[in-house]
């Protein structure tokens, strides 16, 4: 007898179940996803591809979920919510040609008047709305929507762009004549987020009759008046008065007077010829703020370019440079022109140029022509800063050669870039009206992720102060899940060395350790530090020496000294640079990128994150200057341990994984490790790896346990002891 | 033949389960019809596509897609019945829908809808601006949802 219900019909249903679950939201995540594209298309897409850098992803459809992924775990990071929010999104045919468009975003809706809202007769987009009142709009399937283009994959769509770049790697630039599709997602997502102006584009009336969220915190210099205040003409008089339109938000003006710089300029030795100068890309290296000196000199290459006679002939450094011995240890000046700006700085770099400053061809002088193109034309990060004069300055410094000591620096007696009086500008140009006001200015330097143009300088993830503006508008800040980025960062690459994060004392107590080597023995660092929104800063963090393991510990052996600084600047939960300053003269500055040895879930609500209750640092106070570190790595059992402690005087680090059972965690394999060096010298195949034993805590409380140490190792004695937290919590 | 408690509740609960898969499978069919259809695309050249899209204002005036004269092949028919669908979106009237609670909801997307448009500068290098999403339809016109004012000055005869 056949079934009633044919293979065919289960087989339609189950794919239908594989798409549902697919789409369904996850109630604990802070933005849910929900890919509309069918199977086979677009965030589907099955076709093969080569793993991109960080993302390895085979599948086209693949990487570019995983790209959006991370995009939404950037963001969630941040961010949280009172419920999920719901973002539909598809790939779809936006155009080729003239009018090629890489993605749209926005909210699907406007509601007011809602509970919990922070003031009424105000519209706010659904998805700050539904995040305030805890409550989706069951009147609407999602409540943003974000739709990219399919066919700037498939080349031939718009003249210099051969398609996305899927890369996930920080450390990666995206290839030439592509778009970051992280930035693209992030700068979408910013604008379904809130980051958009609510109004009329013909007339400046508000839409729908209510003035919007955004525009309390939009200002006019010159009118000296809130939007909310102005007439309709004011504001549209306003929306292209350059830099006179600010932003009021307070934690985005305190982000931004801490990280945008000043117009950078260079001194000529002998004279200010005070030149202004365009940065032209966000990547690293800056110069520093004290300024860059060294001689500076001319290219001079083969390669096309300006004939005999012309002052810039052979300047254009498209080609390896013919006067390395004078280029090395020099900045270096070329000429604008025949060759991406990557090639240019590649062949300074490889003759050994301190730095590059690149002349402009054209006209006019202005910042905005000098930056035309910037961080797009880079497609590689070399260790010397890059930065770009006007045609007419660089005209200047090249008549002025050969002369001395040349200084890159800034302008500090200027107001930082794309701030007036102290406020960060919205963007405000006659020649951009489709994009006033809905973006921070594109004067800022550093470029922000939400500046009108994409330009592939947040490739790496970096979003700026784009947090601090959603959260100025009212969303939450993280603060309530800050353990989230509790537990071990590694960088795989070297493997041996890392750093230990955790969170005490109800989230605001991070303290840090770090354990690496120096000729060829441990050494580790300890400190508490604060959380700054984008950052951990620890500084001082402490070393120690002088104790012995075991029986023969004395506290009083122990001698504590300020180490140097540690900063850890977050892209999301699992991906952070560090970057380690010694105070001791012989160790050198050292940033390296770190993920979390077992990556955890970013877009996770405060509500809904894993119990941490155990996480922290313990010590027995009657041996204080060791103890130990404990972090939850994955839900629900997985932890880590670092005991750091001594062995005849000099320092040592254990370290392992172990599992919980009830108010017991195991640890049954803890390893001990030598034989590498510290920063730069540092080579994951000079590591060593002895197993120490085991460790075994027992818990009486979330603040007191009894730890038992199994050592295999003659040089270290099994023992057991009681711990304390050192900052005792509510175990409740 | 009686069956007993237990395959019956089983029997039941697959019952329910494909009834809410075929509910779903409906729902996103619904959602598949709304984005874009591919079946369509592949049909066209993709040269001709281009070209298409490049002569498109002689064919459907910029800001509002209407028709200035018939398309002359598949490919701008596709072209004309992408933009006319963009168009009608964009012309959708919203309204205002007020809840028990006093929320007030309104669903509305295009009017303040951002995208991100490739334009080459007078040198021929690419820019990537954030744009009014309308700019999808060409130049920017009058919302005429809106009353008119009176007509510009010079315009009055």
């Amino acid at each position: 007898m056949n079934s009633p219900v044919s293979t065919r019909t289960y087989l339609a249903m189950a794919a239908a179940l594989g798409f549902a679950l697919f789409s369904l939201p996850v109630k604990a995540d802070v933005i849910s996803i929900n890919y509309q594209d069918r199977f086979g298309f677009g965030f589907r897409d099955n076709s093969p591809v080569a793993p991109a850098p960080g993302n390895e992803a085979t599948t086209l459809g693949a990487q570019r979920r995983a790209v959006l992924e991370r995009a939404v775990d950037i963001l969630a990071s941040r961010l949280d919510s009172n419920t999920t929010i719901r973002v539909n999104v598809r790939f779809d045919d936006l155009g080729c040609g003239d009018r090629t468009i890489l993605g749209q975003a926005g909210s699907l809706g406007l509601a007011r008047n809602f509970s919990n809202a922070p003031e009424t007769e105000v519209n706010f987009p659904y998805s700050l709305a539904a995040a305030l009142r805890g409550n989706i709009f069951s009147d609407s399937s999602a409540e943003m929507q974000a739709a990219f283009n399919f066919r700037i994959d498939q080349g031939n769509c718009s003249d210099n762009i051969t398609g996305f770049w899927y890369g996930l790697d920080p450390e990666v630039p995206p290839a030439f004549e592509t778009a970051s599709f992280l930035e693209l997602a992030l700068h979408e997502l910013g604008h379904g987020l809130g980051f958009q102006a609510l109004i009329d584009r013909d007339n400046f009336q508000f839409l729908f009759d209510r003035p919007d969220r955004m525009s309390r915190f939009v200002y006019s210099q010159n009118l000296d008046r809130s939007w909310r205040t102005m007439t309709a003409p004011q504001r549209q008089a306003s929306s292209t008065s350059g830099s006179s339109l600010v932003f009021t938000g307070e934690q985005t003006n305190l982000r931004a007077a801490e990280r945008l710089l000043p117009p950078g300029r260079i001194t000529l030795e002998g004279g200010d010829l005070g030149m202004f100068l365009a940065f032209l890309q966000s990547t690293q290296p800056r110069v520093p703020l004290e300024g860059l000196s060294a001689p500076m000199v001319l290219a001079n290459g083969p390669g096309p370019g300006p004939g005999p006679g012309d002052p810039w002939h052979r300047t254009l450094a498209c080609e390896p440079l013919s006067n390395a011995d004078e280029v090395a240890g020099s900045i270096v000046l070329v000429k604008r022109g025949e060759c991406p700006f990557a090639e240019k700085w590649q062949n300074a770099h490889d003759a050994g140029a301190v730095a590059i400053v690149v002349a402009d061809n054209v006209g006019p002088d202005d910042e905005t022509n000098i930056g035309r193109d910037s961080a797009m034309a880079l497609d590689r990060r070399l260790p010397i800063p890059i930065w770009a004069v006007s045609r007419s300055h660089g005209n200047q410094i090249r008549s002025s050669l050969p002369l001395g000591e040349a200084t890159m620096g800034y302008n500090n007696d200027a107001p930082a870039r794309g701030t007036n009086d102290g406020l960060v500008n919205l963007q405000a140009s006659s020649d951009t009206e489709g994009s006033n006001v809905s973006h921070f200015s594109n004067t800022m330097f550093p470029r922000s992720v939400m500046n009108p143009s994409i330009t592939n300088s947040a490739f790496d993830g970096g979003i700026d102060f784009l947090p601090e503006f959603l959260q100025d508008l009212g969303w939450m800040s993280e603060q309530a899940k800050l353990a989230h980025y509790s537990g071990n960062w590694f960088n795989p690459d070297r493997d041996g060395e890392g750093c230990q994060l955790t969170l005490d004392q109800d989230q605001s107590l991070p303290i840090l350790t770090c354990y690496f080597y120096r000729d060829g023995e441990q050494a580790w660092i300890i400190g508490d530090g604060q959380h700054l929104g984008d950052r951990f800063e620890f500084d001082p963090i402490y070393i120690t020496s002088g104790a012995d393991f075991g029986s023969g510990f004395s506290a009083d052996d122990v001698v504590v000294s300020e180490w140097g600084a540690v900063r850890i600047d977050l892209i999301d939960c699992n991906n952070a640079r560090f970057t380690m300053s010694p105070f001791d003269e012989d160790l050198p500055e050292f940033s390296t990128h770190k993920t979390r040895i077992m990556p955890v879930d970013c877009n996770i609500r405060s509500v809904n994150q894993p119990e941490r209750l155990l996480s922290g640092n313990y010590f027995d106070p009657e041996r204080d200057g060791e103890g130990l570190q404990l972090a939850l790595e994955s839900d629900p059992d997985i932890w880590a341990l670092s005991f750091y402690t001594y062995l005849n005087g000099k320092q040592a680090w254990l370290i392992g994984s172990g599992e919980r059972e009830g108010d017991r965690i195991h640890f049954d394999q803890m390893s001990i490790t030598s034989g590498a060096q510290f920063g730069p010298d540092f080579d994951s195949n000079d590591v060593q790896v002895t197993t120490f034993g085991a460790i075994t805590l027992d818990f009486s409380d979330c603040n007191n346990l009894e730890v038992t140490i199994d050592s295999v190792l003659p040089e270290f004695e099994s023992s057991q002891r009681d711990m304390t937290r050192i900052a005792p919590r509510e175990c409740n | 033949m009686k069956h007993s408690g237990l395959p019956r509740l089983a029997f039941s609960i697959v019952n329910r389960t494909l009834a809410l898969l075929l509910i779903l499978a409906v729902a996103m069919s619904f959602a598949w019809a709304e984005s874009f259809d591919i079946e369509s695309f592949e049909q066209i050249d993709p040269e001709k596509l281009r070209q298409a899209e490049d002569r498109m204002d002689e064919y459907l005036e910029p800001g509002t897609a209407r028709l200035l004269r018939q398309p002359r092949n598949a490919a701008e028919r596709y072209v004309v019945a992408r933009q006319t669908r963009l168009a009608e979106q964009f012309a959708e009237t919203p309204q205002w829908r007020r809840q028990a609670d006093g929320t007030e909801t309104l669903q509305s997307f295009w009017p303040a809808a951002r995208a991100t448009r490739v334009a080459i500068d007078e040198h021929g290098r690419v820019q990537l601006k954030c744009v009014s999403a309308i700019e999808r339809l060409g130049r920017p016109l009058p919302d005429f949802r809106r009353p008119q004012t009176a007509p510009p000055a010079g315009m009055v005869k």
